[in-house]
């Protein structure tokens, strides 16, 4: 190739990446066949955004100044898909394998904004995911709602307003990694409730000793002669963590499989007057789908995937029409960074086995999420007034032959089919090669949740050297897995 | 027999109080002839310069040399600059241990285990091996802030004259920091780098409660149950005082925000080691007065830079008729490698870009093989770093992060007699440390590399 002609293209597509950044997030998008999630399919519709908020959707509605626009005439307009079960963006480690609860830990803390599986989820119609901690641990770290601000700064891609998660393992998991591995609790099922009621009543009483210290402080302060100063109460992250749990102002996220342990997990919440919770996978949930829906439980789950471990065989593709008819609010998650490209297809395999409609199928993967995230009001439908967090279809997305042609988040184009180059890549290292990128594999292979167990129980020194500097010695991430 | 023995112990007595006399009476020692590099950036030819008893006396032009100095006559073809201070190193540490046992509980190893050993000082440390004082003092280094290799907390960091297999024993200043990293001792709690970040915070919550149940335990000892002793807590109590920094190693841009943040929630005072990509956060670091050692290791050139290189070369030799072979890539694969190559000289325009942004910025040796000095500096030289600047980083401005400016880190009258002797200014690449002073003490390298 000539390198005019190479020069050429270097400036075209510098040019789309300015145009990108400058994006003021208006944009009106004319005539598409709206699906709203929480009201009609709208043939021939306008929906119009300004500063990434939408503010009319109608027909031949007038272009705000500086919107820009965009013919969708024989395309299909969505919510932007959420994923309420993803462990993209996350850097060095999704596992603190080395205790069965760390509460303390927070994603948040280790974002990784340059993961170029962020723009991949973008190029599936995805515009928010949960990003959480692994299922090594019964009580994991906290998770992060993150909005895929692709090229922002790790801080701007938290979804402001959203409420804090964390994430909760029953199971084998927990119980391999301690109990077997570490030879501490826990080693059983039984042993996952102690744990999880052990540390509920440290924290209880945790919280009580710290309240009563700090208002013993405040008087001090206020009157130090008649109130002498108390003996310290440390602050515990952990424990004020689960104390949070308790209040409820964090909603958990419980990574599980069998009905038993479903049910023994709300036995226990409704002990400490735990609501608004989700179970993660529950592949066994329609067995107690009635139980669950009494106790306004959520479900996340996969579509059809199961056998990858022995407590995940007892499984059926119906399992989110079950759970749907009986009301349980449930979404359909990726867990994988390569099935985010495509939950559109897991949610059509919903219609497929169990029939459920067109408009519960989609909602599985956008306002459902949302509910369950506590981001319903701000997301997962088209409504005026909602964030502009939109995905636009060649087909109708649940349809095989549908292709995302562009993704909106907050009204700025993070994702446009026909404009992106096909590198990218935020940064480049000095030391990776140009097909690093291409090196991905297509399929589900492994069990996400257990990334980076390894750094726990595999070689100490490469872990050492892994961690130092990733980026100059040519390693932007670690992936780990067991299977 | 008794006589005899009383008389040799006065005789020694009476030996140790002429020497201690000779002491305060150590001949000056000066250098003729010589050019010297100040670290300001002037440099004065033909100058002279005189330090006694490891002070420097004067430096410049029109000395008057003392009677009693001893005189070497740089035959107007040595260069001497003040001496390079590495702003944090681990030269003659002990290894991180390696391939540690797993512990009973890894969700509580305990400190050591755990790689957080803040009550860590560098004097109980040292490895038997020696060598490596002697290694960077050929490079031109006189002073060094030493650290000790470990993990995620690893220790104090305590300043030392470098003089051979002596450095242990010339301890300048101690406990000047202490040493974080996102290193984690693997195995074990804290083992991720979202745990290492929590923990940080607990550490100070823990250490906060502890230092004010001692204060109240210390004043009214019936009121309050007593307080117990935590040499790791307490080793922090000097940070959380803000009595001395962290210095915290992190390179690219997102860890270096996470360590801001760090600072932001916990109020430490903090300085930056290493820093490779400092320069995308350098508004930041100059608004929050966060200084930057900066690190000079660059990584190899990517290979289709290094073929154009060879390329030129062989064109410059006039060698350009065959290979004949051309790169066929497509715009995507020709962009990349643009973007690559400013990556490249991104790192390579680091510590410039801080030092232009008005960030604090010293140097710290941060790993770095010390073989490799040379190469790095000379790489930063060819890409239009002056030598000046690169002097000014490694002495004076690392000096005033360490807070040692007022002993040393420039040639002037009145501070330590830290410099060295070259054959040739730095920026030649044949350049070679000929002697290094080090608080006047003088030692001679061979033209071989071995020090005499």
């Amino acid at each position: 190739m000539r390198p005019s002609i190479i020069l050429f293209a270097i400036v075209i597509l510098a040019a789309s990446v300015q145009a990108r950044a400058s994006d003021t997030g208006s944009v009106h998008i004319k005539n598409a066949t709206v699906i709203t999630i929480s009201g009609d399919e709208l043939e021939n519709t306008d929906v119009v955004v300004e500063n990434g908020i939408i503010r009319a959707i109608g027909q031949n509605l007038a272009t705000p100044r500086n919107a820009a626009v965009v013919d969708a005439a024989g395309m299909y307009l969505m919510p932007g898909i959420i994923d309420a079960h993803s462990h993209l963006a996350i850097t060095r480690g999704v596992n603190e394998a080395t205790h069965p609860v760390t509460a303390e830990v927070s994603m948040y803390d280790v974002i990784n904004p340059n993961d170029v599986g962020i723009y991949r989820a973008l190029a599936g119609g995805v515009t928010t995911i949960h990003t959480m901690h692994g299922s090594a641990n019964v009580i994991g770290g906290q998770g992060a709602t993150l909005k895929l601000h692709y090229g922002a700064d790790a801080a701007d891609m938290r979804f402001a307003g959203a409420p804090r998660t964390i994430k909760f393992a029953l199971g084998e998991n927990p119980t391999r990694v301690h109990g077997q591995g570490s030879n501490v609790q826990p080693r059983t099922r039984m042993g996952v409730e102690q744990i999880v009621r052990e540390h509920f009543d440290q924290a209880i009483e945790y919280r009580e000793k710290r309240t009563r210290y700090e208002q013993a402080k405040a008087l001090h302060e206020r009157n130090p002669r008649r109130n002498p100063a108390p003996e310290p109460v440390a602050r515990n992250i952990r424990l004020d963590v689960l104390a949070d749990i308790i209040d409820g102002t964090i909603l958990v996220h419980c990574h599980s499989y069998r009905s038993d342990e479903i049910l023994m997990l709300m036995r226990v919440f409704n002990d400490y007057g735990i609501k608004n919770y989700t179970f993660q996978h529950a592949n066994e949930a329609f067995k107690v789908a009635p139980e669950l829906k009494a106790n306004g439980a959520h479900t996340s789950i996969f579509a059809d995937w199961w056998a990858y471990k022995f407590e995940v065989y007892y499984s059926t593709p119906y399992n989110a029409a079950i759970l749907n008819r009986y009301g349980v609010v449930n979404s359909i998650n990726s867990d994988s960074p390569e099935v985010i490209r495509h939950l559109n297809h897991e949610a059509a395999k919903t219609v497929k086995y169990g029939g459920v409609t067109h408009n519960e199928a989609l909602r599985m993967i956008t306002l459902n999420p949302a509910i369950q995230l506590g981001i319903d009001h701000l997301v997962g439908s088209v409504e005026v007034g909602k964030q502009a967090d939109l995905s636009l279809w060649s087909a109708h997305p649940l349809s095989i032959y549908a292709i995302n042609e562009m993704t909106f988040v907050d009204g700025v184009r993070r994702f446009d089919r026909e404009a992106d180059g096909d590198d990218q890549r935020l940064q480049v290292s000095v030391t990776e090669t140009y097909d690093s990128m291409a090196e991905f594999e297509a399929g589900r292979h492994h069990d996400a949740c257990m990334e980076d167990v390894w750094l726990f129980f595999g070689e100490q020194n490469s872990s050492a050297q892994h961690q130092l500097n990733s980026r100059f010695n040519g390693i932007q991430q670690l992936n780990g897995h067991l299977h | 027999m008794k006589i005899i023995m009383q008389f040799c112990v006065a005789a020694l007595l009476l030996l140790c109080t002429y020497h201690d006399t000779r002491a305060q009476s150590t001949p000056a020692q000066a250098l003729t002839n010589i050019t010297i590099h100040h670290a300001d950036g002037t440099v004065v030819t033909g100058a002279t310069l005189v330090w006694r008893n490891g002070t420097i006396e004067a430096a410049g032009l029109n000395v008057t040399i003392p009677f009693d100095a001893r005189v070497r006559d740089g035959g107007d073809s040595l260069h001497v600059y003040p001496g390079f201070i590495d702003g944090y190193g681990t030269w003659g540490s002990v290894d991180a241990p390696t391939n540690q046992p797993r512990p009973d509980r890894p969700g509580e190893p305990g400190y050591q285990r755990a790689g957080i050993q803040p009550d860590r000082a560098t004097s109980q440390n040292f490895k038997t091996d020696k060598r490596e004082f002697a290694e960077i003092q050929q490079l031109g280094f006189t002073v060094a802030a030493l650290g000790i290799k470990g993990f995620f907390l690893s220790g104090q960091v305590d300043v030392y004259h470098l003089t051979g297999a002596e450095t242990p024993d010339n301890l300048m200043a101690d406990r000047i920091a202490q040493k974080v990293q996102f290193v984690s001792s693997p195995g074990a709690y804290p083992n991720t780098l979202m745990a290492m970040m929590t923990s940080l915070r607990q550490l100070f919550h823990n250490a906060s409660a502890l230092q004010k149940h001692q204060k109240l335990y210390a004043e009214t000892p019936d009121r309050y149950s007593p307080a117990p002793r935590d040499a790791v807590l307490e080793a922090l109590y000097p940070v959380s005082d803000n009595r001395i920094p962290f210095f915290f190693s992190a390179d690219n841009r997102e860890d270096i925000q996470r360590v801001l943040k760090l600072k932001d929630e916990i109020g430490f005072n903090l300085v930056l080691v290493s820093g490779k990509e400092a320069y995308t956060m350098a508004d930041e670091l100059k608004r929050k007065n966060v200084p930057v050692l900066v690190s000079i290791e660059l990584p190899e050139k990517p290979s289709h830079m290094k073929k154009e290189t060879d390329k030129k070369e062989k064109e410059d030799n006039g060698n350009n008729q065959e290979s004949g072979e051309t790169d066929e890539i497509s715009a995507e694969e020709a962009n990349f490698r643009e973007r690559q190559e400013s990556a490249y000289y991104d790192l390579v325009n680091n510590a410039r870009r801080l030092m232009e942004a008005g960030v604090k910025t010293g140097f710290s040796s941060s790993g770095m093989k010390a073989s490799d000095f040379g190469k790095h500096v000379q790489t930063l030289l060819e890409n239009g770093y002056e030598e000046a600047a690169l002097v000014r980083l490694m002495t004076i401005n690392t000096a005033a992060i360490l807070g040692i400016e007022r002993n040393t880190g420039s040639l002037q009258r009145g501070k330590l007699a830290d410099f060295s002797v070259r054959t040739a200014p730095l920026s030649d690449k044949n350049s070679k440390v000929l002697y290094g002073i080090s608080a006047g003490k003088f030692t001679e390298f061979s033209q071989e590399g071995r020090r005499r």
